[in-house]
């Protein structure tokens, strides 16, 4: 008589959970196991071992039935939900703003970098796809549809690939950049503001742009160009391209700079650098300690105080004062490429000693008449050492005969002062210094002729001996390629 | 050009290996005796093998007896200190198709090498 009961299985709307009510007073009959069984089935809720036991136990917790019983006697298994795709970085190489550590610890601020520098090659994280989640059911046995997770939310530019294994590997050298939902990698590397606290030194084997200035204490290395829109104070600089500064540096006589090619800035003020290529100055040139590989122009300018040596051309308004402020500049010198030349020639010399000693050991080799079968070997060991020395030995020949060669095209003598070289100021020649006790006046050429005699000229006439408005002794050296600027040459 | 270098010595097959550097090799297999080059020759198919005399295990005369034996006509250069007259007639009539006496330049063994290879592609063509 299962219609007669009161017993109720209530079924929640969502299908997440069924309850089984019994009123007092119930005929244990109808308390049997399977009779509650039957009526939970025909409620429509699946049975499974759990509603089994569940309903056992309610039928035996009813007891002798006093008081009204409801039990949950099933419930829904939940859907598990998708996760989202993300990125999971590698240690280093995590490109979101980065927020000061909480810790007290100390650090160096100077070195702290704040952009990510990558290589060709380098894993800069794990990428880990959306999950589809899984079904759940309710009590009568419906699906209930788990959501699949959600794509990763970055954009993955060329420059980036994702191997088989999730692996984001960079495809070139830069900086690893995430800027408006997309990872990229850039091979110029940009500075909003200055270089100081915010963003520590910089490091790039690329192109650098800094919007502001280089504070002190501060180094900026570039593989490429270095474009500098502010003062750079105290600082180091070393540029694998060009250095273009909008603003001048006043290095207070600690400020460095080594550029491989050419450097254009404002003014230069107690700074000590080395250049390949043309210096290029807007305004003057103080107390600065300077090697310039070619031409150092400076046409609306002056060159007041320091050391100075020009390899190429010279190109200025006016040089020293009147206050006779000692100003030195060497010209005629290939003083970046005199240093490369002794360390060839110094590499060759160390390879014909070698050459020597393997001649002299193979010579006491042969004294024996009769050579062992170890003295054979040792004797094709050296044959073939010297074989491979003697080729090192023709390829830096070459280097060094191209050297000389260099050394000579650039070694020139162009001197072009506009205004004024005032007294106090000495060039150092080739073997002449050259000292100037009163003032000469713009514009003149001091130049060599065909017989090498120091010569000057100004626009109206020809060509007079140097002599005549200078002071020319024989027998010195240039100080100039000395010091601290043939330290920041090397 | 595949070559087999088979020396006991290290430097020596290093030696060899930089002058074949200088010659062309595409592939350079090395065994350090006669017993191992027997073990990699098939698999490494060389166009020439470079042999020492005076190695352990296995020395490299016996190598060519047996590697011969086999009917394998790879042309075999012996590089060795062995220069007396009965020992080179004895290595020809065991099989060697050249024969570097040590010491030698990095010259000489080139010009043997390139010998060796020039006669064997004639005999092919032939």
């Amino acid at each position: 008589m299962a219609g007669k009961t009161e017993i109720k299985v209530k079924i929640a709307a969502d299908g997440s959970q069924a309850t089984l009510v019994a009123p007092p007073g119930l005929d244990a009959a109808l308390l049997k196991p399977e009779n509650l069984i039957f009526q939970v089935k025909a409620a429509g809720v699946l049975i499974d071992q759990d509603v089994e036991r569940n309903v056992a136990a309610f039928a035996a917790a009813y007891g002798s039935g006093n008081s009204e019983r409801s039990d949950i006697i099933a419930r829904s298994l939940p859907a598990v939900h998708g996760e989202d795709g993300r990125v999971e970085w590698q240690q280093g190489f995590d490109p979101r703003p980065q927020h000061a550590p909480a810790s007290a610890e100390r650090t160096d601020h100077y070195q702290g970098q704040h952009y990510v520098p990558v290589k060709t090659g380098d894993t800069v994280g794990m990428a880990h796809g959306p999950t589809g989640g899984t079904d759940g059911r309710d009590v009568r046995s419906g699906v209930l549809k788990a959501r699949s997770g959600k794509p990763i939310a970055i954009k993955f530019h060329p420059m980036l690939t994702i191997d088989s294994g999730g692996r984001i590997i960079a495809q070139a050298d830069g900086v690893l950049v995430l800027k408006d939902k997309e990872l990229s990698v850039t091979q110029s590397l940009e500075v909003p503001g200055h270089v100081d606290f915010s963003t520590g030194n910089i490091d790039f084997p690329g192109s650098v742009t800094i919007a502001g200035g280089v504070g002190s204490g501060f180094k900026v290395t570039a593989g490429g160009d270095l474009h500098i829109g502010g003062l750079i104070e105290v600082a180091e600089i070393r540029c694998g391209g060009d250095l273009i500064a909008r603003g001048g540096m006043a290095g207070n006589g600690r400020g460095r700079f080594r550029v491989a090619r050419n450097v254009q800035v404002v003014y230069l003020e107690k700074v000590v650098g080395a250049l390949n290529g043309d210096l290029i100055v807007e305004r003057e040139i103080t107390d600065c300690k300077l090697v310039v590989g070619r031409d150092l122009r400076c046409p609306n300018g002056t060159i007041l105080g320091g050391e100075i040596t020009v390899t190429g051309a010279l190109m200025v308004k006016a040089i020293g004062s009147e206050s006779y402020t000692p100003t030195v500049i060497a010209l005629g010198d290939v003083p970046l490429l005199q240093g490369a030349h002794v360390k060839v020639a110094k590499t060759i010399e160390q390879i014909n000693t070698m050459l020597g000693q393997f001649a002299e050991q193979a010579r006491l080799i042969k004294l024996n008449p009769r050579p062992s079968p170890a003295d054979k070997e040792r004797l094709t060991e050296i044959a073939y050492e010297a074989s491979q020395q003697n080729q090192e030995l023709a390829k830096w020949a070459t280097k060094l005969s191209e050297i000389e060669t260099a050394v000579r095209t650039q070694r020139k003598l162009d001197v072009s002062v506009a205004k004024m070289i005032h007294p106090g100021v000495k060039f150092y020649i080739g073997e002449c210094v050259v000292l100037f006790k009163t003032a000469a006046k713009g514009p003149l050429w001091i130049c060599w002729d065909e017989q090498r005699h120091l010569m000057y000229k100004t626009s109206s006439g020809a060509a007079r001996p140097l002599s005549e408005i200078a002071q020319v002794s024989r027998g010195h050296s240039a100080p100039a390629a000395e010091g601290p600027a043939r330290a920041a040459a090397a | 050009m595949r070559v087999l270098v088979v020396d006991d010595s290290k430097t020596m097959r290093n030696i060899v290996k930089g002058i074949l550097g200088t010659i062309g090799a595409t592939a350079i297999e090395e065994a350090g005796d006669g017993q191992d080059a027997l073990s990699r020759v098939d698999a490494f198919k060389p166009d020439v093998i470079l042999l020492d005399w005076n190695m352990p295990v296995m020395d490299g005369i016996t190598f060519v007896r047996a590697y011969r034996a086999k009917n394998k006509t790879t042309p075999i250069i012996m590089v060795t200190t062995e220069a007396e007259k009965t020992r080179v007639m004895e290595a020809i009539q065991a099989g060697v198709n050249n024969y570097a006496v040590k010491p030698f330049t990095p010259e000489s063994l080139s010009k043997v090498i390139e010998t060796t290879m020039a006669k064997a592609a004639a005999k092919k063509a032939a």
